[in-house]
C-alpha cells in the first residue's frame, strides 16, 4: 500500500525534470528549467495565493460557525440527537454531487439563489463575478465543512469538567470569561488537531475548483491542485504540471510536521 | 448539559440557541430538499424561473430515462463494485499493519507510520500524475482494479490510525496466554484480536466506505469508460444545449441516499469513529 503512495512520488519527482509533453514525442531531461519556469511565471505563485486566501478564509468562516453551533449543540435541545444528525450529514456527502446542485442553485438565470437574493439585488452573476465567484466557492466549502468543526468542538466540550464551569460561576465570572479562559484552552488539543485537519483538506480542494469554477473566471479561482491538473490534463504539458505538483508537495511539507507532531505518532 | 446543569439558562440563551440550530437545520436541509424535488420536475419546469417551488405534478421521467442509460446502469455497477472491494482491501490492509504495528518489535515501526501518514497528507494531485503514467505503463489504465488499488491505498492510513487505536485496547495478557498455548500470530490474531477489534474494523469500513464512494479525482484520472464511477458520470450533464436539471438531480439523489441512509442508521458509530481517527 505504501508503495501506491510513494512510487508515485518519485515518478512526480522525475516527471518534474523533463521536458514531458503529450503532444511532443520526445522527452528530454532538463533539470530544473521546469521549476525556474513555473515558479516564476507568475500563474504559481498566483495559485498559491489563490490557495492561502481559501484556506485562510476557510478557517476564519469554518470555525467561529462550528463552534457556535457546537457550542448550541452542547446545551441538548430537545431533538437533540436528530438535529446532530441531520448537521453531520454534509461533511459525508459526495463533494462532486453536491456540488452540481449547488452550480444549479446559483445558476444565474433559473437559481433559487436569484429567486432569494431579488429582493436585494437584480440578477447577480453568482460564477461569473470574481469576488462572487470566490464567495460561492468559500459559502459551499463551508457548508460541506463546518460540520467537522462541530463535531470535533462538539466531542471536546464533552470533557470540559461542568465543576470548573460552576466554580468559575460562583467566583462571578462571565460567560465570555469562562470561555475565554476555561472551554477555549481546554479545547486547545482538538482545536488544533482539527485546525490542521481543515487546513490540509482545504489546501488540496479540488473538486469543488473543478466543478463550480473550473478555476475561473479567468484565473481567478485556479488554486494549485487546479493549476496542477489543468497544466497536466488540459494543456498536456505533464512536466510542468509535474513541477507544480512537487512545488505544491514541498510547501506542504511544513504540514506534515506539525501534523506528526501534534498527533504524537 | 454544559448549561442546564448550570444556573437557569435564561430566556434570551435558549432563544438564541434555537434560532441558530434552526437556520443551521434549513441551510442543511433545503439544498438537499431541493435536488429532490428537482429530480421529480420535468426539464421544462426545473428550468422554469422562479422557481417552482411545489406547484407541479411529480413526474419520475428524470429517473426513468436514467435507468434506461446503458451508461449510468454501468457507472453504477462499477460504483458499487470498486466501493466494495476498495473498502475489503482497505480493511484488511490496515487490520495487518495496524496489528504489526501496536504489537510486533518491527524495526522502523516508527517511521512506517510517519511514512503513512506522510501518504494522508500529500495532496491527491501530486500521486494521480505520476499514477496515470504508471497505469498507461502498465496497461492498467481504465480498469478496476487499478482503481481499486488507488482507493484502497488512500483508505489504508485513517483506517489504519482508527485500528491502531482500538487493538491497543486488547489487553496484551489474553494474546500472551494464547502464545503459551501455542497458538500461532496469524490464529492470535484471527481468533482472538479480529473478535475484539470488530468494531473498529466496522468503523474504518464505514469511512473508507464512504470516502471510496466520493471519489473523484483519481477515477476522473485514471478511468474513462470502463471504469468511470457515478462521480464522473456527475460532471457529464452540462451539454452544449444546456444543462438536463432533472436528470442530473435524479443522479444526484441516486449517488447521496445511500450515505443519507447509512449515515442516519451508524451515526454513533461514526461520531466515535471520527473521534478515534482524528484525535486519538
Amino acid at each position: 500500500m505504501l508503495g501506491v503512495g510513494l512510487v508515485p512520488i518519485l515518478v512526480a519527482v522525475y516527471t518534474s525534470l523533463t521536458s514531458e509533453n503529450l503532444s511532443e514525442p520526445v522527452t528530454r531531461f532538463v533539470g530544473l528549467d521546469n521549476y525556474r519556469q513555473t515558479i516564476f511565471n507568475g500563474s504559481f505563485l498566483h495559485s498559491l495565493w489563490v490557495t492561502l486566501l481559501i484556506v485562510g478564509f476557510g478557517v476564519l468562516v469554518q470555525f467561529p460557525i462550528g463552534y457556535v453551533v457546537a457550542q448550541c449543540l452542547n446545551r441538548e435541545p430537545r431533538g437533540y440527537r436528530a438535529i446532530r444528525t441531520i448537521l453531520l450529514i454534509p461533511m459525508l456527502l459526495t463533494p462532486v454531487a453536491l456540488a452540481e446542485a449547488w452550480l444549479m442553485i446559483f445558476n444565474p438565470s433559473l437559481g433559487v439563489a436569484r429567486f432569494l437574493a431579488s429582493p436585494f439585488v437584480d440578477n447577480p452573476d453568482w460564477l461569473g463575478s470574481p469576488t462572487l465567484a470566490f464567495v460561492v466557492l468559500l459559502f459551499v466549502n463551508a457548508w460541506i465543512n463546518v460540520p467537522f468543526v462541530m463535531i470535533m468542538v462538539l466531542a471536546g466540550l464533552a470533557s470540559v469538567q461542568q465543576e470548573l464551569l460552576e466554580a468559575a460561576q460562583v467566583d462571578g465570572a462571565s460567560g465570555w470569561m469562562m470561555t475565554r479562559y476555561i472551554v477555549l484552552p481546554l479545547l486547545r488539543p482538538v482545536l488544533t488537531v482539527t485546525l490542521l485537519v481543515r487546513v490540509i483538506a482545504d489546501f488540496q480542494m479540488f473538486d469543488l475548483v473543478y466543478v463550480l469554477t473550473g478555476g475561473g473566471p479567468g484565473t481567478v479561482t485556479t488554486n494549485l491542485p487546479y493549476l496542477a491538473y489543468r497544466d497536466t490534463f488540459v494543456f498536456y504539458t505533464t512536466g510542468a504540471g509535474a513541477s507544480v505538483a512537487v512545488a505544491m508537495a514541498i510547501v506542504t511539507v511544513p504540514l506534515y510536521f506539525a501534523f506528526v507532531r501534534l498527533t504524537k505518532v | 448539559m454544559a448549561a442546564k446543569s448550570l444556573s437557569r439558562p435564561t430566556l434570551a440563551s435558549n432563544a438564541i440557541t434555537h434560532v441558530v440550530l434552526g437556520v443551521a437545520v434549513v441551510l442543511v436541509v433545503f439544498p438537499l430538499l431541493w435536488i429532490v424535488l428537482t429530480s421529480f420536475k420535468t426539464n421544462v419546469q426545473a428550468t422554469s424561473y422562479p422557481p417552482n417551488f411545489g406547484g407541479f405534478h411529480p413526474t419520475t421521467e428524470s429517473y426513468e430515462t436514467m435507468l434506461t442509460a446503458s451508461r449510468f446502469r454501468r457507472d453504477l455497477l462499477t460504483s458499487l463494485v470498486i466501493t466494495a472491494a476498495a473498502t475489503a482491501l482497505a480493511v484488511a490492509a490496515a487490520s495487518l499493519a495496524a496489528y504489526t504495528l501496536v504489537r510486533l518489535p518491527a524495526p522502523g515501526k516508527r517511521t512506517l507510520m510517519l511514512l503513512i501518514v506522510l501518504v494522508q497528507v500529500v495532496p491527491g494531485i501530486i500521486l494521480v500524475i505520476p499514477l496515470y503514467k504508471i497505469a498507461t505503463t502498465l496497461h492498467l489504465y481504465d480498469s478496476w482494479l487499478l482503481l481499486i488499488l488507488v482507493y484502497a491505498a488512500m483508505c489504508v492510513p485513517f483506517a489504519t490510525w482508527v485500528l491502531v487505536a482500538f487493538i491497543k485496547a486488547v489487553p496484551v495478557e489474553i494474546e500472551e496466554a494464547a502464545l503459551i498455548d501455542g497458538a500461532s500470530r496469524l490464529q492470535i490474531m484471527w481468533r482472538i484480536v479480529l473478535p475484539v477489534v470488530a468494531p473498529g474494523m466496522a468503523t474504518a469500513a464505514m469511512f473508507s466506505g464512504i470516502a471510496s464512494w466520493n471519489q473523484f479525482l483519481f477515477p476522473l484520472i485514471l478511468g474513462q469508460e470502463s471504469a468511470e464511477p457515478l462521480t464522473v458520470y456527475m460532471t457529464t450533464f452540462a451539454t452544449s444545449r444546456g444543462t438536463n436539471w432533472g436528470a442530473l438531480c435524479a443522479a444526484a439523489v441516486v449517488i447521496l441516499t445511500p450515505i443519507v441512509v447509512f449515515v442516519t442508521a451508524q451515526q454513533r458509530h461514526l461520531v466515535r469513529g471520527l473521534m478515534m481517527g482524528s484525535v486519538k
